[in-house]
C-alpha cells in the first residue's frame, strides 16, 4: 500500500449539485477498489494561467488516499471517459501530511 | 567537508603565499542553499508562492548558478514546477 494524491480540474460551468456528485462518485470509487480516502479538499474556482480547451477557470478537487496499483488504474479509466473533468494528476508519496492546506477557502 | 578542510590547511601553512597576486579569495562568494536550511519551506506543487521565486517573468526556470540552490533540491524544484504548470497553477 502506498499514499497518493489526486487532483481533478472540473469545468467552470458546472452546477453545485453536480460538483458534489462528482465528489461522491470518486470517493466511492476509491473506497470500493481496495483503497481508503484520507482527506478531501475543495479549492474552489481558480483562474487558470493558460486556457485548457477554451476554459479560463476551473473547479479544483483534491483527494488524498491510500491504495495500490488497482485503484490508480480505475481512476485513470474513469477520468478519461468523464466529460466534466478537464485534467487530472496523480502523484505518489511515501509520506502524507494531512494537516497543512495550501489552498484555503477565502470567501 | 573535505574540500573546506583543505582550504584551511593551505592558508595556514603557506603564510608567505598571502602576498602573492595569484591567490584565490575563496569562500567569499559562496552562499548556502536556501532550501536545505533548517525549517526550510516544503518544495511541493501546491506551494505556489515558493515556486514563483524560482521562475522568470517568461515562465522559465532560473538556473541554480544564480539562485544557489543545491543540486538535489534543484532536481526536485524542476519536477514540482512542471507539475504546477501542467495543472495551470503557475
Amino acid at each position: 500500500m502506498a499514499f497518493y494524491e489526486n487532483t481533478l480540474i472540473l469545468r467552470q460551468d458546472l452546477e453545485q449539485t453536480k460538483l458534489s456528485d462528482v465528489k461522491d462518485k470518486y470517493n466511492e470509487l476509491i473506497n470500493n477498489s481496495s483503497g481508503k480516502v484520507l482527506k478531501i479538499e475543495e479549492w474552489g474556482l481558480i483562474n487558470l494561467s493558460k486556457k485548457i480547451k477554451k476554459f479560463n477557470k476551473g473547479f479544483f478537487l483534491h483527494f488524498k488516499f491510500e491504495g495500490n496499483k488497482v485503484t490508480v488504474e480505475e481512476i485513470d479509466k474513469k477520468t478519461n471517459l468523464d466529460s466534466s473533468i478537464i485534467r487530472s494528476l496523480i502523484v505518489k508519496y511515501k509520506k502524507l501530511d494531512t494537516d497543512s492546506e495550501f489552498f484555503k477557502k477565502s470567501k | 567537508m573535505k574540500r573546506k578542510n583543505n582550504k584551511f590547511k593551505k592558508k595556514n601553512t603557506n603564510s608567505l603565499n598571502k602576498l602573492s597576486l595569484f591567490q584565490k579569495n575563496d569562500g567569499r562568494l559562496s552562499r548556502k542553499c536556501p532550501l536545505s536550511v533548517k525549517n526550510a519551506p516544503v518544495v511541493d506543487y501546491k506551494n505556489i508562492n515558493i515556486l514563483k521565486k524560482y521562475i522568470s517573468d517568461n515562465g522559465k526556470i532560473i538556473s541554480s548558478k544564480i539562485t544557489n540552490v543545491s543540486l538535489n533540491k534543484q532536481r526536485k524544484l524542476t519536477r514540482e514546477i512542471k507539475r504546477a504548470k501542467y495543472l495551470r497553477l503557475i
